[in-house]
C-alpha cells in the first residue's frame, strides 16, 4: 500500500468515531498546514485527511484507536482550551494556531504533550507527501555511484559523483582527504 | 524455509528440537548456532520478512506497518516518551543505525561487581564472540566516502569541542549513504540479521515462520514443552489461526517488553523479578542550522561519533531519518513552522546517549502488549544537558548560524554565552524529548538468585528448558549501541546449549 499522491480513502464505512476523528485531523491541519505565499504546500495540496485515513487504516489496532480518540477528543473538546465552548472545526483558523501555539508552550505537560501528538501524527504524514519533500529541497538520498555511470577510479567515487552541490562536494572531498 | 502468511494463516502445529521466540539480533544468533548443532529448529517471527525492495520510503507507513504498535510505542514514567521496535524478520536489526560496539571493559566491571557476571563477559570467549558477530555482519567503520557533509559537521563540531571523534563501525557492507537506516535499507546492504544469519540457518535446515506471536510458554512438570501463539496478518492485523511449537527448548528473544511479558503469561516469574528492572539510554539531541548547504539527507545515517571525555558513558552521534521523522522534531506549528522547513538543508542533525541512572519495570497491558515505565533522576537529565552544552558550543564555534535542540523552553542558540541555559537546574525528566530505543535489562542476568532471574547460562530459574537470549539479560545499560552485545550474549548462551566451541 501506498499514500504517496493518492486520494483513495479507506473502502470501509467510517465508524462514527473515525468521521469525528478525521474532522478533528482536517481542523488542525488547516491551522497548522495553511495555504502560504512562501511555497510550501498545504495540507489541501499534500492532501492530508484522505492519506491519514490510509495510514490509519494501516496501524495496528491499538495505535489506531490512540490516534483516532486523541483527535476525536480534540474535534470536541478542542475549543474548551480556547477558552470558547464548541468544536474545534467551528473555531476561526487563526484561533486554532493560537490555541496550538500556546498549548506546545504549556507548562502543563499533559497540555503539551496532546500538542506534541498533534504535531508528530500530521507533521509526519504531510512530510511524507513528495511534494513537501521537494519544498524541503531532498533530490535524491544516496551517494549511490549507480546513480552516475563513472569509472570507479578514485577511492572517493561515491562521494565525488554524489549528486551533491558542487561546493558541498568539493569541501566534502577535502575532508575526506 | 520462510513461510509467509499465506502458509501460516490458518494455523499449525510443529515438533522440533528447540523453538527461538523472536527474530532479532538475539533471536537470529540464537537459531543459527542451534541449526548448526544439528537441531530442528523453528524460529518463530510477530512480523512479516521485508525485502529490501519492498521497503517503503515513506516512514509513517513503514512504521505502521514494521514498528511494534506502528512506531507509537510509548514509555510511560517521569518522562513519556517513545520507543521504538523492529516487528520484522530481523528486529530491530532492521531498523536502527547498524552500530556495532563491543560492551566497553568499565561496563563489563560494573555487571561483575553487581552481579557477578566474571565467567561471562571476562571469559575470552565473550571477546571471541564479539570477533564472530563482526565478521559475520561485515563489521567496519563507517568510510570517509560516504560521511556527507552532515558527518563531517558534526566531526568538526566535536573537535571544536575537544573531543575526539571517529567513523562509527557499523553492520553495512558497500554502504552507498542514503540515510534511511530507521527505515530500512532499501539498497540491501546493511547486514541485518536477517542477511548476515538466514542463508547459513536455511542450509542448516532451520525453519522460519513469521506473522506468528507467541503468547506463552507451555510448561508440563516443570519443564518447557514449546510455545502456543496466534497468526497476524498484518494487513488487516487480524488474528487468522493458532498455532503450537512443540519442543524441549524455548529460546527467548522477544525483545526487552515481550520477553518478559510472553513468560509472565506462562507463570513463569523468575521468582517475582520477570520484569522487575528496565533500564534505558537516556537520549537528547538538536539542529544545528549553517549558513552553507549541508544537504544533510546525504551520507551515512550515523558515521561519525564520539565519547565524551567528561560525562563517562556518554556519547555523541551524528544523525539522520526520513524527513518526515526528522520534520516531527524542528520547532514551531503552522506558517512559521512551514517556512522553517526551508531551512532543513543547511540542518546537521546530533544525538546524544547517555548511560544514567534509570529505572524502571515491565508489565502487562491491555491486548497483551507490553507496558513500559521508567523513572529518571532529575540530576541525571543535567548531566545529559551538561553534554549537550559541550555539543551546542562545538557547532556554534564552527560557525552554524543557530542551534536547536529537543529540550522544553530552551531558546535557539546563536552565541556561546547562551548556552549556559542548558545547565539549569529547573530542567526536569519530562521537559527532555527522547528516543527510548536502547531498552535492558527486564530478565537480568546474575548469579545471585535475588537479583535477577536468569543465572550465567542464561536459563531462567524455576523451569527446565528456558533460556533469554536478548538485551533483557543486560544487568545495567551497555553504554554503547547493544546490538553487538546482544549478539554476543545470545552467542554464548546458545552455542553452551547446542555443545559448539565457544
Amino acid at each position: 500500500m501506498t499514500v504517496h499522491g493518492t486520494t483513495t480513502s479507506s473502502n470501509a464505512t467510517p465508524t462514527p468515531l473515525r468521521r469525528l476523528a478525521l474532522a478533528g485531523f482536517q481542523a488542525a491541519c488547516e491551522a497548522l498546514y495553511p495555504d502560504n505565499d512562501f511555497g510550501a504546500p498545504s495540507w489541501q495540496t499534500t492532501d492530508m485527511v484522505a492519506r491519514a485515513a490510509l495510514l490509519w487504516d494501516a496501524l495496528p489496532p491499538q495505535s489506531r484507536l490512540m490516534l483516532e480518540a486523541l483527535y476525536a477528543v480534540l474535534e470536541l473538546g478542542g475549543g474548551a482550551l480556547a477558552p470558547r465552548l464548541g468544536r474545534l472545526s467551528a473555531m476561526p483558523i487563526a484561533r486554532r494556531y493560537d490555541l496550538f501555539e500556546r498549548i506546545r508552550k504549556s507548562r502543563v505537560w499533559p497540555l503539551r504533550f496532546v500538542a506534541e501528538a498533534v504535531k508528530s501524527s500530521s507533521t509526519m504524514v504531510y512530510m511524507s507527501h513528495p511534494d513537501a519533500e521537494r519544498y524541503v529541497g531532498v533530490a535524491s538520498l544516496c551517494l549511490s555511484p549507480a546513480l552516475l555511470d563513472v569509472p570507479k577510479k578514485s577511492p572517493f567515487t561515491n562521494l565525488l559523483n554524489a549528486p551533491m552541490p558542487a561546493a558541498v562536494r568539493e569541501r566534502t572531498v577535502a575532508e575526506a582527504l | 524455509m520462510i513461510r509467509g502468511i499465506d502458509d501460516v494463516r490458518q494455523g499449525y502445529t510443529i515438533e522440533a528440537d528447540a523453538v527461538v521466540v523472536g527474530s532479532g539480533p538475539g533471536g537470529f544468533v540464537a537459531a543459527d548456532n542451534l541449526a548448526a548443532s544439528g537441531m530442528k529448529v523453528v524460529l518463530l517471527e510477530a512480523g512479516p520478512e521485508v525485502k529490501p525492495e519492498a521497503m517503503e520510503r515513506e516512514a509513517p507507513m513503514f512504521l505502521a506497518k514494521h514498528y511494534w504498535e506502528g512506531g507509537m510505542r510509548m514509555v510511560g514514567g517521569n518522562s513519556p516518551n517513545p520507543a521504538m521496535a523492529g516487528r520484522c524478520l530481523g528486529g530491530s536489526s532492521v531498523v536502527n543505525s547498524a552500530i556495532m560496539l563491543a560492551l566497553p571493559h568499565w561496563v563489563r566491571d560494573e555487571w561483575v561487581r553487581d552481579d557477578q557476571l566474571g565467567p561471562v563477559v571476562r571469559d575470552p570467549s565473550f571477546d571471541r564472540a564479539f570477533e564472530r558477530v563482526f565478521e559475520r555482519t561485515k563489521t567496519a567503520p563507517t568510510p570517509m566516502t560516504v560521511m556527507g557533509r552532515r558527518n563531517l559537521l558534526m566531526k568538526d563540531a566535536l573537535e571544536a569541542a575537544g573531543i575526539e571523534g571517529k567513523p562509527l563501525p557499523r553492520a553495512v557492507h558497500d554502504c552507498v549513504g542514503c540515510g534511511d537506516c530507521i527505515t530500512g535499507c532499501s539498497e540491501g546492504k546493511k547486514q541485518s540479521v536477517d542477511r548476515a544469519y538466514l542463508p547459513t540457518f536455511l542450509r542448516n535446515g532451520g525453519e522460519v515462520m513469521t506473522c506468528s506471536v507467541v503468547d506463552e510458554v507451555l510448561v508440563e512438570n516443570g519443564k518447557t514443552v514449546g510455545v502456543r501463539g496466534h497468526v497476524v496478518d498484518i494487513e488487516t492485523w487480524k488474528t487468522t489461526g493458532h498455532f503450537t511449537v512443540r519442543a524441549p527448548r524455548v529460546i527467548m528473544a522477544a525483545g526487552v517488553a515481550h520477553t518478559p511479558v510472553v513468560l509472565k503469561n506462562s507463570g513463569l516469574t523468575g521468582g517475582g523479578l520477570v520484569g522487575k528492572s528496565l533500564y534505558v539510554h537516556l537520549t537528547g539531541g538538536g539542529v544545528a542550522l549553517m549558513d552553507e548547504i549541508v544537504d544533510p539527507w546525504h551520507g551515512a545515517t550515523q558515521g561519525w561519533g564520539a565519547f565524551s571525555p567528561d560525562i563517562r558513558g556518554l556519547k555523541y552521534e551524528a544523525l539522520w531519518a526520513a524527513p518526515s521523522l526528522i520534520a516531527v522534531n524542528w520547532g514551531g506549528v503552522g506558517a512559521p513552522w512551514l517556512r522553517g522547513l526551508d531551512d532543513m538543508k543547511r540542518a546537521a542533525v546530533f544525538a546524544m546517549v547517555y548511560k544514567g541512572r534509570v529505572t524502571g519495570r515491565v508489565r502487562r497491558w491491555f491486548g497483551g502488549l507490553p507496558r513500559l515505565e521508567i523513572n529518571i533522576p532529575t540530576d541525571e537529565v543535567h548531566v545529559l544537558m551538561r553534554g549537550m552544552k559541550t555539543l551546542v558550543d562545538g557547532f556554534l564555534r564552527i560557525g552554524a548560524r543557530t542551534v536547536k535542540t529537543t529540550t522544553f523552553g530552551m531558546p535557539e542558540f546563536t552565541r556561546e554565552r547562551d548556552t549556559d541555559a542548558l545547565l539549569s537546574k529547573k530542567i526536569r525528566p519530562r521537559d527532555c524529548h527522547m528516543t527510548f530505543n536502547h531498552m535492558f535489562g527486564s530478565c537480568r542476568m546474575s548469579a545471585d538468585k535475588k537479583r535477577g532471574p536468569v543465572d550465567l547460562e542464561g536459563r531462567l530459574r524455576g523451569v527446565e528448558g528456558v533460556w533469554v537470549a536478548d538485551a533483557s539479560l543486560f544487568p545495567g545499560p551497555s553504554a554503547v549501541n547493544p546490538q553487538a552485545t546482544i549478539m554476543a550474549l545470545s552467542d554464548l548462551v546458545t552455542r553452551r546449549i547446542g555443545g559448539l566451541a565457544a
